[in-house]
């Protein structure tokens, strides 16, 4: 990743400024009832006069979300460890790790909610169970991409698993362990709005299915935006941790979703 | 609307065009509001269908010629839409010249919305939910009635002891977004003397309901009746009896669903909307006559439904269809009385109303046919 320039950051600002001007005149031009398309002026109005009830709710997804996420993380690397120094445990572990992947969360998500309740533990684990899946393999093709003649050399001067671990899988799979955060913080904000879209009283995606069924699509625009905020400011804060921890490994690490 | 026979106006269509992409490029103006939006299964637009509302209503019929039309469910098929279906499988709407298809949307509210965009020609949704939608521009009204008698109820295992209206403070039901049920709970707490505060509400998903209060996460639901068939069928297989509180039975009396159109179409093809009026009521009476006979259409269209369980909705569906009024008038038409009163509840209780719906704007009796009744 190359350093964002001020002039590149002029740029996107006038260009969302001029893309909500044409978006706002459009509207007024063809007269786009609301229902179908509100103005930016309108979904601003809808937002502003009740900000604090927006904050709360984006409060709630942000914190499941969160949870969510960072189970996964926790969860995920574990799991690569186990698949990535015991075979039993891989032959165990892949399968479940697998079929937990392929089954279509927004189909399981209603049963979740009944078995775990309608509250926050319900929208953290779907959270947990989309975000999962990128954690573990992104950490194990990492732990896997150890160079080898590193390895050898750890056993060559007698070094233990852990060191083995400790000094060279670890560190080496970091830059791969972040290409699969920063894939995994977004689709923990989606599994959250899954989770909150099927049940509960609070959310971003609680009201986006409260402004649907009233036909209120300013609500709705307003809570896809801060939704949309809250996933980007979560992504920036997982770059920001990449570059804090791995600098060295931030360009590869770009590279590695287009090549999985 | 899709009339095979003449081609489709210019002007109407570059208009609807022009909509269409702005429609399509305004939510993705941005902030990846795009991506948040099919996220959420829900752009604010519906997709645009080839087949249907591709041209605009004001179209004579052509003679002889078949016109395709879609008609919209309320939400997901079960055995109270044997009234549509049987007009396509029994004749009456192929006699008319229409050939329907048949799709469904998520609730009355997106009916309405999807009918005011011209994604299907006619729809079926609540009353309520097409006053709301007015006054949030959608030009769309109701021009024919099926649910007579107020569906809105509470349905629970008997256990959980919600037999009269008072029982429901104190306790959670569970209910969708904007549930009709949900939406008159004041104003049936009024009439009935019980604090509305005092019930507290968890929203999910429809399906979530039934299993969501036999897990103990609810005590009851906010539910149209139609559902009754399949809570008592779940209540035999554990042993539970289920109970139902009819809002009907306790004062309070108002239209449910109905069949929504645009302005533009009953303006500018009075003739067709008032054919397809005609060809439906005559499909009601017919399933009305021959029940089993047009559950099995309803089968035939959704082989996956209980035919029990469709059978007994459809039968729920004809009893809140033929009520004093329908014998005196006839299948489809309204009485300024009873919809004055729906309406006096409806905007007693939708209070933020984006402007005010004048009592003559969302329905009309002018295309609906007189006298359509059963053969007895």
């Amino acid at each position: 990743m190359t350093a964002i320039r001020p002039r590149e950051v002029v740029t996107a600002i006038v260009a969302i400024v001029v893309a909500i001007g044409l978006w706002e005149a459009a509207v007024r031009l063809f007269q786009v009832p609301d229902f179908l398309v509100p103005a930016p002026s309108a979904i601003w109005q809808e937002f502003a006069s009740r900000a604090d009830l927006y904050a709360t709710h984006t409060w709630v997804t942000f914190y499941e979300t969160l949870i969510g996420f960072l189970l996964a993380v926790l969860l995920g690397i574990v799991a690569a460890i186990a698949i990535v120094y015991s075979r039993p445990l891989q032959n165990v572990v892949y399968p479940v790790i697998l079929v937990l992947q392929i089954v279509p969360k927004v189909a399981v998500a209603p049963l979740l909610l009944i078995w775990v309740g309608y509250g926050l533990q319900s929208k953290a684990l779907i959270a947990l169970l989309v975000a999962f899946f990128p954690i573990v393999i992104s950490t194990a093709t990492g732990m896997r991409a150890a160079d080898p003649e590193l390895l050898d050399l750890v056993k060559v001067l007698n070094g233990s698993r852990w060191q083995e671990f400790v000094k060279i899988r670890f560190p080496y799979s970091l830059p791969f362990i972040f290409s699969g955060l920063k894939v995994a913080i977004t689709l923990a904000v989606i599994g959250a709005i899954i989770g909150e879209f099927v049940g509960g009283n609070e959310g971003l995606g609680y009201l986006i299915v409260i402004a649907n069924a009233q036909l209120r699509t300013a609500m709705s625009f307003s809570s896809f935006i801060l939704l949309s905020l809250m996933g980007l400011a979560l992504f920036a804060a997982v770059v920001v941790l990449e570059r804090l921890i791995v600098p060295w490994g931030v360009t590869e690490a770009e590279e590695i979703p287009t090549s999985m | 609307m899709t009339d095979h026979a003449s081609p489709q106006p210019t002007s109407a269509r570059g208009r609807r065009l022009t909509r269409r992409q702005l429609l399509a490029a305004a939510p993705g103006v941005g902030l990846g509001v795009a991506t948040a939006g099919l996220l959420a299964g829900c752009t604010p637009a519906p997709a645009p269908k080839p087949a249907t509302g591709s041209a605009p209503a004001a179209q004579a019929p052509a003679q002889g010629r078949v016109r395709d039309i879609t008609f919209l469910l309320d939400v997901t098929p079960y055995g109270k839409h044997a009234f549509y279906y049987a007009g396509q499988d029994h004749g009456e709407f192929a006699r008319a010249g229409f050939n329907v298809k048949f799709a469904s949307a998520q609730g009355s509210g997106d009916c309405v919305r999807k009918v005011a965009a011209k994604s299907a020609d006619f729809g079926l949704a609540d009353t309520g939910a097409t006053i709301l939608a007015r006054a949030e521009g959608a030009a769309a009204k109701i021009a024919f009635m099926t649910h007579y008698k107020n569906l809105m109820s509470v349905l629970s295992p008997k256990k959980n002891g919600i037999a009269k209206p008072a029982d429901l403070e104190g306790k959670t039901i569970a209910t969708t977004a904007g549930d009709a049920s949900l939406v008159m709970l004041p104003a049936f707490a009024k009439i009935n003397n019980f604090d509305a505060g005092k019930v507290q509400t968890l929203v999910m998903d429809f399906p979530s309901k039934l299993p969501a209060v036999q897990a103990g996460r609810a005590s009851g639901s906010f539910d149209y009746y139609t559902s009754w068939p399949t809570w008592e069928a779940a209540g035999k297989k554990q042993n539970e009896e289920m109970t139902a509180l009819l809002y009907a039975d306790f004062g309070l009396d108002m239209y449910n669903n109905g069949i929504v159109v645009t302005d533009d179409t009953l303006r500018g093809d009075p003739e067709m909307a008032k054919a397809f009026f005609q060809a439906l009521a005559e499909a009601i009476a017919w399933c009305v006559q021959d029940p089993d006979a047009a559950n099995a259409i309803t089968l035939k269209y959704n082989p996956a439904l209980d035919r029990d369980i469709a059978r007994r909705e459809l039968q729920v569906a004809i009893d809140f269809l033929m009520v004093d009024e329908v014998r005196r008038n006839g299948i489809g038409t309204m009485s300024e009385d009873k919809m004055r009163q729906t309406y006096q509840l409806v905007i007693a209780n939708y209070t933020d109303m984006k402007r005010p719906v004048d009592f003559n704007e969302f329905w009309t009796t002018e295309y609906a046919p007189r006298g359509v009744l059963p053969k007895t």
